[in-house]
């Protein structure tokens, strides 16, 4: 089994701002990804099309855990096909490739964005 | 500029003008409180007052002739129209833009419509376009036939507006002045009539609002009365739509030096919404109480209720009231005053009851306040008010009411058990218990028209100008302090969602200043979390990162914890703002979702998982 498919990766955050661009930032355990070179990336997949899109994730290490983050400019996406789209992190290493989903706190972040029609941001409650 | 004193008078030393668009011949509550007030001013406050009109209309001779003899305008109280000054008084010094040349019209026009003065000399003469409404052209004229005021709005050969130019001319013809927008005219005239001295504008009518609310100089304070609820048909305090007639005051409060609500419920609700500021206050409507207190033997066991038969008054709850009191005194009376488009529903409905001897529905009446004097209790049981002067009047002739408790009025007048009830609003059998209580004995009813009469002079018109002395005094004392700037607005930066749980928000507030303190130095910003499904919002203190001319760069953050406070489990949404505010500037953001329309969004999957959603 490669080790990368023990990486955890635990989402911080969600931004997204004025002009569209969707931050992801969260943070992955320095033992996970320290041992050899490693390529983080988040993918964006249609979920009709399957159709692939990645995107650069960065990465801030402290002595303890890495800080991933990746930006992925939202308005450029390209999946008409699709009006769902799921995104993963993806680690790459020597001796494999993992694919993360990424998750909410459920059931705490039991408040989710989402747009009026007017286009202004409300919450709406997550029902466990 | 002299500062102004009170010289032995409540009101400040200052020139008071009550503004109103104009006088109808069938005026209402707010046209007649504004006059009352200008009277009240003089009679009581030691301050002449003016009233200021807008309409196009030849004359207000007969008008205030009418007024002044119905006791409704003191003798002396000057009503004054901008067309009908210039008209009579001449042009004086104009202090207004020099006349450009006005192109020529090219539109089609009808013929002129003439409207007549009282003595059958011309007043105006309009051409309107084609589709019998847009003014083409209106001409004004002296008695002596001389044009005095032109209004124009010339358009080009395809119809295409070229603008509006409304030129003041001299006897001889010559245009003295030109304005481009009729606001900029009248505001022009307020001026004059204010000539520099200290000055107070009281506006009544949310139509004049508009005219006012830019009027700004450093020797003029302007108030705007707030006469109903700023929710739309009195809803919801928390979750109604703005009243459209009230939305460009709501919009723009930081342009008033006095926001004034007439009861404290009001402005309690206005508060928990929006915010507060130094701008609001609260001041009565005057509702003088008789000098002395009918003779309780005088009353009969009849009740009595004073409104128009509209839906707002929902009198058929009054009638069901009278229905349950009847079941258990069969001798008690419900008298009706008042005309209406429901009459003959409401009949058919006291028909359908059986209580055509128990409920009488007696119309227009002159003077009907004067049968709360003779009347056991009266009757309340309207949807919403701004403040009901039928229960003022009732209380001040010692008949106690029994009222719904609506938004807004009845709590602010009666303390429930001691001058009148209050009942929950809706609860007719409630309503139908405190009746039969006062009509049961007479000790309980006569004790407490006493301290209803008693209390109301809380209402009288020299409380109430009291309470217009320390506005005013207020208000021009702080009128330095009002940070006076345009084009408030918010642009979001960054929004983010915590995975955990919780949103923060970044953002820049930008506006144009114009005079007053730095507005950077004066503002802040809340973060405002409000409930769908109603109850008053969550207000979030953001950090204000940075400040400069014109911009506040501000961010804030709601934890789970701040989301779910005070959310009941029926409230499944919840809306987010941003307020600004501070000193006068009180003003509230939707916060729009980040990015442009038609794109992904962030979503959670039923596992818990994020998604983008195509909106």
């Amino acid at each position: 089994m490669p080790a990368t498919s023990l990486v955890e990766f635990e989402l911080e955050k969600v931004s997204v701002n004025a002009e569209g661009a969707l931050t992801l930032t969260g943070t992955t355990r320095r033992s996970d990804i320290a041992d050899s070179p490693t390529d983080l990336a988040f993918a964006i997949v249609g979920r009709k099309s399957k159709a692939a899109r990645e995107y650069i994730a960065h990465v801030n290490a402290d002595p303890e855990r890495f800080e991933v983050r990746g930006t992925i400019p939202m308005g450029e996406l390209g999946l008409e096909i699709d009006d769902l789209a799921d995104v993963f992190l993806i680690v790459r290493t020597l001796t494999g490739e993992s694919r993360i989903r990424l998750t909410w706190d459920l059931p705490n972040a039991h408040w989710l964005p989402y747009p009026t029609k007017f286009g202004n941001l409300s919450l709406k409650r997550k029902q466990s | 500029m002299t500062e102004p004193g009170t010289s032995g008078s409540a009101l400040p030393a200052m020139k008071y003008f009550m503004v109103l668009w104009g006088i109808a011949d069938n005026f209402g509550g707010m046209t007649t409180m504004s006059l009352h007030r200008g009277s009240a001013f003089q009679l009581h406050g030691g301050r002449t007052a003016t009233i200021v009109t807008f309409d196009p209309k030849p004359s207000y001779a007969s008008t205030v002739e009418r007024l002044q003899g119905q006791g409704q305008l003191a003798a002396g109280t000057e009503v004054l129209n901008v067309f009908q000054h210039y008209r009579s008084k001449g042009l004086g010094n104009v202090d207004g833009p020099l006349p450009i040349d006005v192109p020529v019209d090219k539109g089609e026009t009808g013929l002129p419509e003439v409207v007549l003065d009282p003595e059958g000399k011309v007043f105006t003469r309009t051409r309107l376009r084609p589709d019998g409404s847009t003014v083409a052209v209106r001409q004004f004229y002296r008695p002596d036939g001389t044009e005095f005021l032109r209004d124009e709005a010339p358009q080009d050969r395809t119809g295409k507006g070229l603008g509006r130019f409304l030129t003041l001319l001299d006897i001889s013809g010559a245009p003295v002045a030109q304005w481009r927008q009729a606001g900029d005219f009248y505001r022009s005239w307020l001026r004059s009539l204010a000539a520099g001295e200290p000055s107070t504008f009281i506006v009544d009518s949310a139509f004049a609002s508009r005219i006012v609310s830019p009027l700004e100089s450093e020797n003029i304070i302007k108030f705007m009365v707030l006469h109903n609820s700023h929710i739309a048909s009195g809803g919801d305090p928390f979750k109604g739509k703005m009243a459209a007639g009230q939305k460009l005051i709501h919009e723009n409060t930081l342009a008033w030096d006095g926001i004034v609500f007439l009861t404290q419920k009001h402005r309690q609700d206005y508060e928990e919404r929006f915010g507060t500021a130094s701008n609001l206050f609260t001041v009565s409507n005057p509702k003088p109480r008789v000098d002395s207190l009918p003779d309780f033997a005088s009353r009969s066991t009849n009740g009595v209720m004073v409104c128009r038969l509209e839906a707002q008054k929902n009198v058929p709850h009054a009638i069901d009231v009278m229905a349950r009191v009847h079941q258990v005194m069969p001798q008690v009376k419900l008298d009706i005053y008042g005309a209406g488009s429901l009459r003959e529903e409401l009949q058919t409905r006291i028909d359908e009851l059986s209580l055509q001897d128990v409920v009488h529905l007696h119309g227009h009446t002159p003077n009907a306040a004067a049968k709360f004097e003779t009347a056991r209790f009266s009757l309340l049981t309207s949807r919403n008010e701004g403040q009901p002067l039928s229960l003022m009047e009732s209380l001040g002739r010692g008949c106690p009411p029994v009222s719904y408790d609506i938004r807004y009025g009845p709590s602010d007048v009666i303390d429930d058990g001691e001058n009148g009830f209050l009942v929950s609003a809706g609860d007719v059998d409630a309503a139908a218990d405190r009746v039969i209580q006062l009509c049961g004995g007479d000790e309980l009813a006569q004790k407490m028209g006493e301290v209803a009469w008693d209390r109301s002079i809380r209402f009288s018109d020299t409380a109430v100008i009291n309470q217009w002395a320390l506005a005013i005094e207020k208000a021009w004392d702080q009128r330095a302090q009002r940070v006076v700037l345009s084009d408030l607005s918010l642009k979001l930066r960054e929004v983010g969602y915590i995975a955990s749980g919780g949103l923060e928000i970044a953002a820049d507030v930008l506006w144009t200043q114009h005079s007053g303190p730095a507005a950077q130095e004066v503002l802040a910003a809340n973060l405002v979390i409000g409930r769908r499904a109603g109850g008053k919002p969550a207000f979030l203190p953001m950090e204000v990162v940075e400040r400069m001319p014109g911009r506040l760069v501000v961010s804030g953050s709601a934890l789970i914890s701040d989301l779910d406070r005070g959310v009941d489990a029926s409230n499944n949404e919840l809306d987010i703002f941003v307020q600004v505010h501070g000193s006068n500037v009180l003003k509230t953001f939707r916060v729009g979702f980040p990015g442009p329309t038609h794109s992904w969004v962030p979503y959670a999957t039923v596992h818990g998982s994020l998604s983008l959603k195509l909106v």
